[in-house]
């Protein structure tokens, strides 16, 4: 089962996750496509249950916004010993579902350099991003979704 | 909530039994999402000697599954009203915009039913948590209903014997600054006072559900408490409370077709005070005849307590011995700030210690 998270906020382009997860909605309706408002440590619940799963974020802004960045699990990582807050972050949340064994086998983490916090709506940048990005994974879900049609030795019996 | 509710006082309207319902389930929800948290990121892991619940998570992962759970129910609960979990929308004034279906709120319903267990355990949990046991002097804020334990409404009491209307609030309780933070400090009759949980069960203990009591009994903590270190029970206690409770307003649950009552904006004053998760929450608004807000002012909780914390600490750490090491003092330092769920907890490693030894 694939799941696909864009996390974010309604400010300014902190939403551009969920942008993602709309652009992507038309043509991969069987895939869980799930928009989240900072879910801090609930994220470990909607870790659960998949074999794979996708996550999209927002970058702070480091002077190239729209610019599609996938980051290794393994690197998004806290520093040790520090005292988590009531909202856990990304790498924390991350960390809380590998600790207690409910991490997906796969995991891929998407973010999209923002251009800022402010506008009303989603900066020309950000969206450039969130099509990008939703292009690529369109591709990629597609291609790895099972065929309707069954297996390719099905349908060649078929033929 | 408090904001609405003070301006449904100013427009003069007066809410259905059912929307008032509403509105304490949704702080059912509240309350139960904050106080998961706290106890479970916060609180527990400095009495277990972890740096953090992924830490404790290594030791306690069925503790840390069930906060989880706990927590992502208290989400669903804020957000079958407001619309979403993180700052909802969906109370107005007069009301609701909208009223949740029978199906979702049957649903909830099986959900609150399965985490009674769960709520029992994290209370029995809490109370087997190595607390210290040091009492402290402290005065006691939070409403009081006259006939339940207090969310929405109430007066505003005091264990020094306050009993006023929220609206006699600024003839009583000081905001000031002081030279060494930014956080606005709040006295009552010029003395520091706590407002939260522990305020809150201390003040209320008589209107808890006898089985809940019972537990508490059972786990052999008493309230009314002067030990600081209770608000971890009382958190977990207020927990089964929030999840019984929503139980009983949900179960008679009929979906309005109205869900607020009209209103006419006008000018005037409005007050209101509200048990927020942290604790007593007041507002004041000012408004023209157009309905603009003229005047805001809001004293939250986490500000309410500035000065109690501040006490605690000058206790605590001389309790400890000044002579102790830095690291010591700022961790227990850190321990008693943490203890209180305050907002600035949000930054990590928060606490600059300076020691001046003469």
């Amino acid at each position: 089962m694939i799941r696909v998270i864009g996390l974010g906020s309604p400010f300014g382009d902190d939403r551009v996750g969920w942008q993602v997860i709309e652009l992507l909605r038309p043509g991969l309706e069987d895939i869980e496509l799930i928009a989240l408002d900072r879910p801090g440590a609930a994220l470990v619940n909607w870790m659960q249950g998949v074999d794979w799963l996708i996550l999209i974020d927002a970058l702070n802004p480091q002077g190239s916004p729209g610019r599609v960045v996938r980051l290794d699990p393994e690197a998004v990582t806290p520093p040790v010993g520090i005292p988590t807050s009531h909202a856990l972050n990304l790498a924390e949340a991350i960390a809380l579902a590998e600790t207690l064994g409910l991490c997906p086998s796969r995991v891929e983490i998407y973010a999209i350099e923002i251009a800022g916090l402010d506008a009303q709506d989603l900066s020309p940048a950000a969206a450039r991003g969130a099509r990008n990005l939703a292009q690529r994974l369109h591709k990629q879900l597609a291609a790895q979704r099972p065929d309707p049609r069954g297996s390719p030795q099905a349908r060649r019996f078929l033929l | 909530m408090t904001a609405v509710q003070a301006f449904d006082k100013l427009f003069q309207v007066e809410v259905t039994p059912g929307i008032r319902s509403m509105r304490r389930v949704f702080y059912c929800g509240e309350w139960l999402q904050s106080h998961v948290l706290h106890i479970h990121m916060l609180a527990a892991p400095d009495f277990l000697g972890f740096n953090n619940i992924i830490e404790m998570a290594s030791k306690h992962a069925a503790v840390v599954r069930r906060g989880l759970r706990l927590q992502a129910l208290g989400n669903d609960l804020i957000a079958l009203f407001g619309a979403r979990s993180v700052h909802p929308v969906g109370v107005q004034v007069g009301g609701f915009y909208h009223a949740p279906a029978v199906t979702a709120v049957a649903q909830i319903i099986e959900r609150l039913q399965a985490a009674k267990q769960d709520a029992d355990e994290l209370v029995r949990w809490t109370a087997t948590l190595p607390l210290p046991a040091e009492e402290q002097e402290f005065v006691s804020v939070a409403l009081r209903h006259a006939n339940k334990y207090p969310m929405n409404e109430g007066r505003i009491v005091s264990s020094s014997g306050l009993n006023i209307d929220c609206h006699e609030y600024p003839a009583h309780f000081r905001e000031h600054q002081v030279p060494h933070s930014t956080a606005l400090h709040a006295l009552l009759q010029d003395r520091p006072y706590l407002v939260g949980p522990l305020a809150r069960i201390n003040l209320n203990a008589d209107y808890l559900p006898i089985e809940l009591r019972n537990l508490l009994t059972t786990c052999g903590i008493t309230f009314p408490s002067q030990n600081m270190f209770h608000s971890i029970v009382a958190r977990a206690a207020e927990c089964w409370l929030a999840i019984n409770e929503a139980i009983h307003l949900l179960q008679d649950y009929t979906q309005p077709s109205e869900t607020m009552i009209p209103w006419q904006a006008r000018a005037g004053s409005g007050m209101m005070a509200t048990e927020a998760p942290r604790g007593l929450l007041w507002h004041h608004y000012e408004l023209d005849a157009a309905g603009q807000v003229l005047t805001a002012r809001i004293v939250p909780p986490t500000s309410q307590n500035q000065a109690r914390i501040e006490q605690d600490i000058a206790e605590t750490l001389m309790g400890l011995g000044l002579d102790r090491s830095p690291e010591a003092l700022r961790f227990e330092a850190e321990r008693v700030i943490r203890n209180y769920d305050p907002c600035i907890s949000c930054a990590t490693h928060f606490l600059k210690l300076r020691v001046d030894r003469a």
